[in-house]
């Protein structure tokens, strides 16, 4: 386990910016109750180019469920997606094989039903030209209301381009904070207090005293409009009053801030995706061994065609729809899935290395790389996903196959699926403490007739 | 398993109503007989209709369809409900500045709300966050920091407050928060912010106290958002607004801001309770400078302009081509609108039809304008039988194209979808949309590739509409230039306009020439500019309204800024339904 000199330098700082807390919000009391656990979401788009994703050998069959022990893989047996994942590989599951169901029942744009259900697997209404509105919460929302000892930001959504996929209860898209720079300054900008005050700090210090202010002003407006409009800002309200408690924890937090990122490299250059992954995932990082927050969902969806040698065109209308039948297009799309697997090894990498207890920030904190679509199709069969962390939670170190089990109807055809992903969204919820035995919309509608059940969890996936 | 058609198509969106059940049904309703504007010519307060401040000109256009069969005529007043809008991004920082008028505050970087029909300013997609509220207090952070060291500028105070500090704070803020609120305040409103003031003073200083009580002012609900009075009508559910309420919703509409002085002045002396001294105020506000900013982000968020940011063609087809162009496009295509919305006859068909563009010395070649000397933007004449109009916009063009190919799909989906207000619909999950390959042997044009599409049954039923107005577009390439030919063969730009009229036509121009006359193209924008004005998407009650709205922009032959009057004349921009839910 590296050492806070070998951490540091792993984050990229110079030593003295950062100051690992003991445990500044955690209490003995809770440390007892529960295992401080942590949650982060990877979501990237377009699907995967899944010929190249899955990994096989010769004597499996895709009818049968199956498992491979991803430890006694050559490299040249893992396929060339996940390739960059190959010196993790007793870190990770790789599960194969679910569904988006959910995302399949209704007819309209997948893009904007895919985003919607993703983390929610409620069933989505359309909203014109936009992501869908789906019928509940995401999952990370729902983890983030109910964790008994949140930190100061009771969940963080980033977004390096890309539609939203974190919702809110009543299926409103929450909003991701799409610049880098904005959020070093929103999780740090509170958290250091010079020993002489000037105006600027005497400001700062006094912001509760303004949000009080603010506040009343709501509580007292609120009452005079409609319920739909009151509701509205009553939710202002509280959340004004979240942010007091925030900055109030924030100056709890021992942890100062990093230097803000740099030289970022321009829009259309190779480097520009990578530049912005690491920042995110330094603060990620930061944001998690400093206990500021234990939700967190990173959004990609913005990688230049120059990253991954495409000659000129938009990566989603010319590469991504063609991946099926065009060979030059499916290989730029496998470089661009292949980029996002490098990104998320880095990611996990940099939790690995930041020590926490008697092992690392990693071991407790599962990170999740999903995406939108399950392919370039648009389809939702088979949708690729990716499990790092959480210590003795998950079977890491395994490829597990769901064979499809069912044939559901979907508007215009009937395709076979594996279980739905509302199941595995129960086990994550699970994992982070919640009480669920579903989630999402608890059915399909079967080919023929009849409905699907995707109520339970996946045993499969635990260890 | 796999459903094999090969379908081409360019991303979202695009197979039409008529592929599944999902049509519109109000689209059908309303291009039949039922228009009346012989409802225009009733009193504008008692009845459904849009103002009469000009209503010669909507009666102008009136079918004789008998008015007794219309619903509409002498209904009573009906309205959707409008969820609380706040601030958008422009409207807050243009807000900040005018406030601190003469020191320049920076934009502050806040959350534009998700888009719904390509606009932003729905107050039903106006969600508050935990980032959303947190970007405020930031924000009111910052402002105050820019502010204070130019605190005599903009106060009046010395910079320390003086000897009479408190009494300085307490006359400016009882000057800025009505401003900041538009609407005069109680002493007791404004007590809450003194005492504030007066608390931080007592701890700390002048600027520290002031920054404290501004950025409570700049987080209170009454700047942040749109709270609006209203009183009872003869109709139950529905009020009218009051004079300051009235004047904020015209102010952020055309200048992005709270109102200026003369505004304000009629407010407060109720000056804007019938529908001609609202016609007069707005006349008066599209006079200004300042409107035009705010009017043309209409026409950005409705044409989708911001599509030209993501422009990347094959610089081996097209060498010319600089990523430096989606900029000057779009610079062009904001010219272009200003011009034709402000400076020339003001119509959708002078939009659609008009025979000059804006074009710098990089734009000039790809318009075929050769004789182009010198620097900067300048109003040409386009070469006639090739260009004209808004669907000849390079910039537009290009931005609905692949890399080597036009796409007729984008192009006709945009068509479709923006101006004829059909919704349209992606293919099926599994459907092949990867083009045909090229044969080298039998070389086939854009349009041949795209054939497929209406051979084939399964797309057909989405794609005769898309590709028949999108082959219309085939003179231009993927660049936006003139092409006589493609890949050798000469070009064949014919198409169909499917629908109740089931037009054909050949070429952009004629096809332009046919929207820009067409009314259920009139019907499809002035429902646009309702959802822009009135940020939100008109409801079942207002199908009267909109009705109205719809004939006056008719019969103003397509005028925006005279539609902008109308609506916010109208009562359906004056008047609300009220949420009387407990």
């Amino acid at each position: 386990m590296l050492h806070r000199r070998t951490l540091l330098q792993a984050l990229g700082l110079s030593a003295g910016s950062l100051v690992l807390n003991s445990l500044p919000l955690a209490t003995s009391k809770v440390r007892a109750q529960a295992p401080y656990r942590r949650i982060l979401f990877y979501v990237t788009s377009h699907g995967t180019v899944y010929d190249n994703w899955k990994i096989r050998q010769s004597s499996q069959n895709d009818s049968t469920d199956f498992d491979i022990d991803l430890r006694t893989l050559a490299k040249e047996q893992f396929s060339s997606i996940l390739d960059p994942l190959y010196d993790l590989r007793s870190q990770i599951m790789v599960i194969d094989g679910l569904a988006n169901a959910v995302g399949r029942v209704r007819g309209f744009n997948e893009h904007e039903m895919g985003h919607a259900c993703l983390l929610t697997a409620s069933l989505p209404s359309e909203v014109n030209g936009a992501v869908a509105r789906p019928a509940g919460p995401s999952i990370d929302q729902v983890i983030a209301a109910q964790l008994q000892v949140p930190g100061p930001f009771a969940s963080l959504e980033y977004g390096i381009g890309g539609w939203e996929v974190n919702f809110d209860s009543n299926g409103h898209p929450v909003p991701l904070q799409r610049d880098v720079f904005e959020a070093h300054n929103r999780i740090f900008s509170n958290t250091s207090t010079p020993q002489t005050p000037s105006d600027s700090t005497r400001i700062a210090n006094a912001q509760s005293s303004v949000l009080d202010l603010a506040s009343r002003q709501y509580a007292q407006l609120a009452s005079k409009l409609g319920a739909e409009d009151r509701r509205k800002l009553e939710q202002h309200r509280s959340l004004i009053r979240d942010l007091e408690q925030t900055l109030s924890n924030l100056k709890e937090i021992n942890c100062q801030a990093p230097d803000a990122p740099s030289g970022q490299p321009a829009w259309n250059t190779a480097g520009w995706p990578r530049w912005h992954e690491d920042a995110y995932f330094k603060l990620s990082a930061l944001a998690f061994s400093c206990r500021l927050s234990r939700v967190i969902t990173i959004r990609h969806d913005q990688i230049p065609n120059a990253t991954v040698q495409a000659g000129p065109g938009d990566l989603h209308n010319d590469f991504a729809h063609h991946t099926h039948s065009n060979a030059q297009a499916k290989e730029i799309m496998t470089r661009y899935h292949r980029h996002q697997a490098q990104a998320f090894a880095r990611l996990v990498e940099q939790l690995s290395e930041i020590p926490e207890d008697s092992g690392s920030v990693l071991d407790n904190t599962i990170v999740v790389w999903c995406n939108e679509l399950a392919n370039g199709h648009h389809e939702m069969t088979d949708i690729p996903l990716v499990i790092a962390g959480g210590g003795s939670t998950f079977r890491l170190g395994q490829y597990i196959r769901f064979a499809p089990t069912h044939t559901m109807q979907a508007p215009w055809s009937q395709p076979r699926i594996g279980p739905a992903h509302n199941q595995l969204l129960t086990s994550l919820g699970q994992a982070m403490g919640l009480s669920i035995t579903s989630f999402g919309e608890p059915q399909v509608p079967q080919g023929g007739g009849g409905q699907i059940s995707t109520t339970g969890s996946l045993p499969r996936i635990l260890a | 398993m796999k459903q094999f058609a090969t379908c081409l198509f360019a991303g979202f969106s695009l197979c039409l109503a008529g592929c599944s059940s999902k049509a519109d049904p109000e689209l059908h309703s309303s291009s039949g007989a039922s228009q009346s504007p012989s409802s225009t010519e009733a009193e504008p307060d008692h009845g459904n209709n849009a103002s009469s401040s000009d209503s010669t000109s909507a009666s102008s256009s009136a079918s004789t369809s008998s008015a007794d069969l219309d619903p509409c005529v002498n209904a009573p007043l009906s309205l959707a409900s409008t969820q609380l809008r706040r601030l958008t991004p422009a409207q807050y920082n243009a807000s900040v500045n005018a406030l601190f008028a003469p020191t320049q505050i920076d934009a502050q970087p806040l959350q534009d709300s998700p888009e719904t029909f390509g606009f932003t300013n729905f107050g039903a997609r106006q969600q508050p966050s935990a980032l959303v509220i947190q970007e405020f207090q930031q924000g009111a952070l910052r402002v105050t920091a820019q502010a204070m060291p130019e605190v005599e500028r903009w106060s009046g105070c010395p910079s320390d407050g003086g000897a009479q500090g408190l009494s300085c704070a307490e006359r400016f803020l009882r000057e800025f928060i009505p401003r900041a609120f538009r609407r005069p305040q109680s002493e007791a409103a404004l007590e809450p912010y003194f005492t504030h003031f007066r608390t931080q003073l007592a701890a700390s200083n002048f600027q520290v106290a002031l920054s404290l009580t501004i950025q409570a002012v700049l987080q209170a609900p009454e700047f942040i958002y749109f709270i609006e009075e209203s009183s009872p009508s003869d109709e139950p559910g529905i009020e009218k607004l009051d004079s300051f309420s009235v004047a904020s919703r015209l102010s952020y509409l055309i200048w992005d801001r709270m109102p200026d002085q003369a505004l304000w002045d009629a407010a407060s002396r109720g000056e804007l309770s019938s529908s001609e001294q609202v016609a007069s105020q707005a006349r008066r506000m599209l006079a200004d400078p300042k409107a035009r900013t705010a009017m043309v982000r209409f026409f950005q968020q409705w044409l989708d302009a911001k599509r030209i940011d993501r422009i990347s063609l094959d610089t081996a087809t097209y060498p010319s081509y600089e990523p430096r162009f989606n900029a000057v496009f779009r610079q062009a295509l904001d010219r272009r609108i200003e011009h034709a919305v402000f400076d020339g006859p003001g119509t959708l068909a002078s939009l659609l039809t008009q025979p000059q563009a804006w074009v710098n010395a990089d734009l000039a070649p790809l318009y075929g304008v050769n004789d182009f000397a010198g620097e900067g933007w300048k109003l040409v004449d386009l070469p006639a039988g090739e260009r004209a109009g808004l669907l000849t916009d390079a910039g537009w063009l290009a931005s609905r194209s692949h890399a080597v190919h036009p796409s007729p799909v984008a192009r006709g989906v945009f068509v479709l979808e923006r101006m004829l207000c059909r919704p349209s619909y992606p293919p099926p999950a599994d459907t092949d949309t990867t083009p045909p390959k090229a044969d080298p042997n039998a070389p086939k044009t854009n349009r041949q590739r795209y054939e497929q599409h209406v051979l084939d049954p399964t797309c057909a039923g989405c794609h005769k509409p898309i590709d028949g107005i999108g082959m219309g577009f085939e003179h231009y390439d993927a660049f936006g230039r003139w092409r006589d030919e493609d890949n050798g063969f000469p070009v064949d730009a014919s198409g169909l306009l499917v629908g109740s009229k089931n037009r054909s036509f050949r070429g952009a121009l004629e096809l332009s020439r046919i929207l820009s006359q067409d009314d259920e193209v009139q019907r499809c924008v002035s429902r646009q500019l309702f959802r822009y004005v009135m940020a939100r998407d008109p409801g079942q009650a207002d199908h009267c309204g909109l009705e109205a709205l719809d004939a006056r922009f008719v019969g103003s032959q397509g005028n925006f800024i005279e539609q902008i009057i109308s609506i916010v004349s109208s009562r359906t921009f004056r008047y609300r339904k009220v949420d009387t839910t407990p």
